[in-house]
């Protein structure tokens, strides 16, 4: 089958400038149900070229793209939030809603809207097709992922759903990029074909009741057939929307039409669902046909396992084992490789240039501070890859339901894991992930732990004290001990995570846990191309912040362990000279302030100093240590970090300053503690803002302190106590 | 001018447009903790490295 089919009946030409507004730029709005593929097809069209921004006065994200038609005229597309109806309970559901009746804040209506439907499950993804087509914006539908339909045995006729929607269908297979060029061509042709309307009747007695409610609509500025939809919707909502708020006497008009529905036997609440799923029943069954094999789909067979109660929890903990052990296996070699690279960097720019600040700038500063880092590349990245292997299979969406069962053991809701395994990744996305909750307290309480979740900004220093500390022992004939280190500082923090939301669901923020309704898609071969471009964009993400943020602060950190100059002492040798300069300079003076307060936990000055720079990126404990122990180096060929905390002693003493006891600490201290200033900004903003944000940010960043400090101190003390140190 | 005050001339600069660099993140990122208005999502920013 040629999966490019389209049923768009043929247009003589395209749309006149007179139907696109001003800069001839055609705006069109891209919507479906989650899980249809819709964010592919977005990328799909719109390449690289995209804006995130954020919708005017709420926390939605606003993702906006461009792309040139065949003719070179500009398309912009606004990829709206997917909702799985017009209901708008939620904010994103209340933005979809907002911007195609033309009500949101500082976004024009579209001049098209493509609706997204999965082929694979047709009859739920119509009702929001059916709302959308009914508000009388020119629509093309996008029968998406239509190759994994006919696998499933699934066939739809693009042609009769065409007659049956009123509205254009083009087949398309949007991780393939099939299909593109005819969509772009019917979203040409869209604004000048006439708008879809209703298909199907409502009873008599409904329709005489919301009467009343479109003519109130109308007068408050909406089309008729928009208010139609409108009407419709309002029977069975809670509450009016905010687009609606304009709309003088509504709330009673609706109450009057409730009324008079139940008075004619009908339930107002259920009304629109009977209505059009009663109509889509019909359609699927005219447009579509399905062959039954018989036999269990790959993916009941695979969920048969990884969704039993038993066998789906091991397998999880099975698969982050493996995650995390290929982390430490296959990055070790390409780990050296970065090492050398940049060890021979900074020989040959010390060679080249001649003694004085700006050599040492360069080689302790810059290439120490940042090479420090970039070595954890090769472990981002596999880090990523495995994420995105595993959210592209459709398995991501399994853990969730797995975890389920633990969420609402501590008074989560399930849908809060999500963004919870969006933390393994970076804290920031996921506490914004968190406004597809619904209940506020469930909410805050995710947000409470999200930083709890180790980001990948920990791998970097993880991975720098496991690399140093923790012997490669095999253990149990397959495992590695610093792959199961790797994994217990995880594990720590996802279950401390777990029980301080537990904690917090007792306390500050009670209420209920409510069940989890969730889609799990198909699972499905992760495209290759899809994986890659990820993968390289999160990479250079990485490697964009090192050439940034970490150069900035490494700079800044090596001037203020340079500054102020101290003449050595007479008969000092070049390693005390060093000692002595870095003693003396402002970040040596800062860290000598800080150090009571870090002795406790079996730290000197210099981690002191790499906690406090790390408040700004978890990484930069990385890049200052490795400008400190640059600067503090007489020896230009003493090898890379690992090897130099290794040899760093205990000025007073004598004896190693670092001790196994001491890097399981210290992380342990990085599990727990909110060393991330983007975090702390993006909670204030996401509980609310103001004084009320600031609050909040300020209880997660202290109790947060509270439990790192607390918990080092237990592991080195009692670590000492059992003769550990 | 002699190397040495060269040198230390160049690395003055660089440190200075460094602090700047920091200080101008630094405050970007409490803007962005102010409240949500139309325009850049912040918070985030696009180099917060983890590719939101």
């Amino acid at each position: 089958m040629d999966v490019a089919e389209a049923g768009a009946p043929a247009a003589t030409h395209a749309p006149s400038p007179a139907h696109v507004r001003g800069g001839g730029v055609l705006h069109v709005a891209l919507v479906g149900n989650p899980n249809t593929g819709k964010s592919t097809l977005f990328n799909a069209l719109t390449g690289m070229r995209q804006r995130v921004g954020n919708y005017s006065g709420v926390t939605v994200e606003r993702v906006e793209g461009r792309y040139r038609d065949a003719e070179g005229r500009p398309v912009a597309v606004l990829d709206l939030p997917g909702t799985y109806s017009l209901s708008a309970s939620s904010p994103d559901e209340e933005i979809a809603l907002g911007v195609l009746v033309g009500r949101a804040e500082g976004v024009d209506t579209p001049d098209v809207v493509v609706v997204v439907v999965d082929a694979q499950n047709l009859e739920r993804n119509l009702f929001l097709a059916s709302q959308v087509l009914e508000l009388g914006i020119p629509a093309v539908i996008a029968l998406n992922q239509v190759d994994a339909a006919l696998a499933a045995g699934i066939r739809v006729d693009p042609v009769e759903l065409t007659l049956e929607l009123g509205a254009p269908v083009v087949a398309t297979v949007a991780t393939k990029g099939e299909g593109l060029d005819l969509l772009k061509q019917a979203v040409n042709r869209a604004a000048a074909l006439p708008p879809a309307s209703r298909q199907f009747e409502l009873p008599a007695e409904a329709a005489a009741a919301l009467a009343p409610v479109e003519a109130c609509l109308v007068r408050g500025g909406f089309k008729p057939q928009a208010a139609g939809m409108e009407a419709l919707r309002l029977l069975a909502v809670t509450t009016i929307g905010a687009h609606l708020s304009h709309v003088q006497g509504l709330a009673e008009v609706v109450e009057r039409a409730r009324a008079e529905v139940e008075a004619a036997g009908l339930t107002p609440r259920s009304l629109e669902a009977e209505a059009r799923y009663g109509w889509i029943a019909d359609v699927v069954e005219r447009t579509s046909t399905r062959t039954h094999t018989g036999k269990k789909s790959l993916t009941e067979r695979v969920d048969a396992v990884a969704l039993h109660r038993v066998w789906g929890p091991l397998v999880f903990v099975m698969l982050m084992t493996l995650v995390f052990q290929s982390i430490f296996t296959w990055a070790e070699p390409m780990i050296g490789w970065v090492e050398t690279l940049f060890s021979a960097l900074g020989g040959a720019v010390g060679g080249v240039l001649p003694e004085g600040d700006l050599r040492s700038l360069l080689v302790d500063g810059v290439i120490a501070g940042v090479g420090s880092v970039l070595v954890f590349l090769p472990q981002i990245t596999i880090l990523f890859l495995f994420i995105g292997i595993l959210e592209d299979t459709g398995y991501m969406a399994r853990a969730a339901f797995i975890m389920d069962r633990f969420m609402r053991s501590v008074g989560l809701h399930g849908r809060s894991f999500i963004p919870l395994l969006s933390g393994y990744a970076c804290a920031v996305p996921g506490v914004m992930s968190t406004r597809t909750i619904e209940n506020p307290k469930d909410r805050l309480a995710t947000i409470m732990v999200l930083p709890l979740m180790s980001c990948s900004a920990r791998i970097p220093v993880y991975t720098l004290l496991i690399g140093a500390f923790i012997p490669s022992i095999t253990v149990a004939g397959i495992l590695n001990l610093r792959g199961i280190t790797l994994l217990a500082m995880y594990l720590l923090g996802t279950l401390t995570a777990l029980g301080m939301a537990a904690v917090f669901k007792k306390t500050l923020l009670k209420g209920r846990a409510r069940p989890l309704i969730m889609e799990l898609p198909p699972y499905r071969l992760p495209s290759v191309r899809s994986l890659a471009l990820s993968v390289s964009h999160r990479a250079s993400m990485f490697l964009r912040k090192a050439g940034t943020v970490i150069l900035s602060l490494s700079i800044v950190l090596w001037a203020l362990a340079t500054y102020p100059k101290t003449k050595p002492a007479p008969g000092a040798t070049p390693e005390t000279a060093q000692e002595q300069q870095l003693a003396n300079s402002v970040l040596g003076r800062m860290g000598h302030a800080i150090e009571p307060a870090v002795r406790p936990l079996g730290y000197d000055w210099k981690i002191g100093v790499g906690i406090v720079a790390s408040l700004a990126a978890r990484e930069v404990f990385v890049s200052t240590m490795g400008t400190i122990y640059g600067v503090g180096s007489a020896d230009e060929t003493s090898g890379d970090l690992r090897a130099k905390l290794q040899r760093e002693r205990d000025p007073r003493t004598g004896a190693l300053a670092y001790t196994p006891l001491v890097a399981v600490g210290l992380m342990v201290f990085y599990v727990y503690a909110m060393m991330c200033m983007s975090t702390v900004a993006v909670v204030v903003r996401e509980t609310g803002g103001g004084r009320t944000g600031v609050k909040w940010a300020a209880f997660q960043f202290a109790y947060m302190l509270a439990l790192a400090y607390g918990a080092a101190f237990i592991v080195y003390r009692g670590g000492l106590l059992l003769g550990f140190g | 001018m002699d190397s040495q005050m060269m040198q230390t001339l160049v690395v003055g600069i660089i440190v200075l447009f460094a602090l700047a660099y920091v200080g101008r993140r630094a405050w970007r990122t409490v803007a962005a903790a102010r409240g949500p208005k139309g325009g850049d999502a912040g918070g985030c920013g696009s180099d917060c490295g983890c590719g939101h």
